[in-house]
């Protein structure tokens, strides 16, 4: 175990060296490389934001940094970010080439190689009152992604049946292991596992914010599995059907369904005998009941399996697993 | 004897000088022609698939010729490293490195170097916009280089000829 979390501990500290730094400023680089590789190891996010002082977030906490790398709580011994670092971070997480990304500048964030993303602010350039691109971009969100493996270990036995997978809905507020626990699951689904008497299976994952697969240039970042297709930065609905009719999945995942769209998407790949694995926000099926769309999903019992995560010990922690039909908890 | 050989080698290296001028004035409007060329492909790329700029430095450096495909090579070498310099710069400074090997005057390199420092700051259309204003001026640089070549070829390789000529009859 230790071993193992040492190379986990290796595996985000060498993602950051190789590809976050290499997209941050001369400056700021040479800050973050400083910074105690105890706390690199842990960190959730790190804020740019222009004139005001560079932080990084840890265990939901943000921290100050010094120029010498050292955490600090006083706003005026911290690196102030400039414009020269803004301009010089666009660039470098554009490979210099604005018109390269033009829809990610509409999305307001990019995904970087290992699946790391990088969401920015600026000013919105209207067009008939869509946003039609960003300027003067001044602030910078650098998520760290982080794979857990074995994160859907305790799920995978509920949501099986005689071999074959249930419709599932994970049910969790934000920052609670949602899309990394889908993430696991499409990954043990896809590649299968005869000791635990799973079969791989065909996935087709619609990754319309690249999180779950975190694609670089098309490419899967993370490991998604061998047997899964991604449709990366396709809107849902239309993913949804597209796959169904290219790919034959067997099983389809997608992360925050909620639109009318998705529903009609979801009825098509139903009529297709196409099984779903897809997430909601939410605490409670109470609270996702009040959606019009997912109450009506729950109500015709569309799903046999809803999942519900808390952060209650720590993020990823399963408090019910409910079968869709009977409404009752199956896990203790 | 020795006055005829010495003649021969002063008019013959004179002759050279003025070629060797006069061929400068050839260089120029080809390399304005390729480096017109090349452009249209790096806007071409930009506009139909949105290939990063150092992808299409890569590409470009393969695709041209002597000495422009060194100085595009260059350029992708020094995107690579990531070092906080803007394109701009870097285009700018690896024209500079090897202008010795180019024949462009101050004004090719104003309008080259313009299309450098815009490359890759802006959205697609604006690009391609951008691109095509270089282009047309690289145009005209082109047409004056020519009348400069039709004008001075004729001028300097006759020049090299009687200047050689005349200092032989100097010395005689």
């Amino acid at each position: 175990m230790n071993i193992q979390n040492q190379r986990k501990k290796n595996a985000t500290i060498m993602s950051i060296y190789n590809i976050i730094l290499p997209s941050l400023s001369t400056n700021i680089r040479e800050v973050i490389k400083r910074v105690d590789p105890g706390y690199l190891n842990a960190v959730e996010e790190i804020r740019i934001r222009e004139n005001r002082p560079l932080m990084i977030t840890l265990n939901n906490r943000d921290y100050l940094l010094k120029v010498d790398g050292n955490i600090t709580s006083s706003i005026n011994d911290a690196y102030f970010v400039n414009r020269q670092d803004t301009l010089n971070i666009l660039q470098l997480i554009s490979d210099y080439s604005i018109y390269a990304i033009e829809e990610e500048l509409r999305n307001g964030y990019i995904t970087l190689k290992g699946g790391h993303r990088v969401g920015f602010t600026g000013k919105g350039v209207l067009e008939d009152g869509e946003i039609k691109t960003l300027k003067y971009i001044s602030g910078f969100n650098f998520r760290i992604s982080r794979e857990i493996k074995g994160a859907a270990n305790i799920v995978i036995p509920y949501i099986k049946d005689r071999g074959e997978i249930l419709h599932t809905l994970i049910i969790s507020p934000p920052q609670c292991g949602k899309t990394t626990l889908l993430r696991d699951l499409i990954r043990q689904i896809s590649n299968g596992d005869i000791n635990k008497g799973l079969r791989g299976y065909k996935v087709g994952v619609v990754d319309e914010r690249s999180e779950l697969a975190g694609c670089f240039k098309g490419v899967p970042q993370n490991e998604i599995g061998i047997r899964t297709d991604v449709l990366d930065a396709c809107p849902k609905a239309k993913g949804m059907i597209m796959l169904i009719r290219s790919m034959s999945p067997r099983i389809i995942a997608t992360d925050e369904i909620g639109s009318k769209e998705d529903m009609l998407a979801i009825e098509e790949a139903l009529n297709a005998g196409i099984k779903i694995i897809t997430t909601v926000h939410g605490s409670s099926i109470e609270e996702v009941s009040r959606k019009p769309v997912l109450r009506d999903l729950i109500n015709n019992k569309v799903f046999e399996r809803l999942i519900i995560l808390s952060s209650r010990k720590g993020a990823g922690t399963i408090e019910k697993i409910i079968n869709g039909k009977t409404l009752k908890n199956i896990f203790n | 004897m020795y006055k005829i050989l010495g003649s021969v080698i002063i008019l013959v290296s004179s002759t050279l000088v003025g070629l060797l001028v006069a061929n400068k004035y050839k260089i120029r409007v080809k390399q304005l022609k390729d480096i017109r060329g090349n452009f249209q492909i790096i806007e071409t790329e930009i506009f139909y698939t949105a290939t990063p700029i150092i992808e299409v430095m890569e590409k470009i450096s393969k695709q041209a010729r002597q000495p422009l495909c060194k100085i595009y090579d260059d350029i992708a070498k020094k995107l690579k490293k990531r070092e906080g310099e803007s394109l701009g710069d870097i285009w700018k400074n690896a024209f500079e490195r090897r202008k010795e090997y180019t024949c462009f005057t101050k004004e090719d390199l104003e309008t080259i170097n313009f299309f450098g420092s815009i490359l890759g700051t802006t959205d697609r259309q604006s690009q391609v916009k951008n691109a095509k204003l270089v282009q047309s001026q690289l145009m005209k640089l082109e047409e004056h280089a020519e009348k400069d070549y039709i004008k001075n070829e004729k001028l300097f390789r006759n020049l090299g000829i009687l200047l050689g000529l005349a200092i032989v009859i100097i010395l005689l």
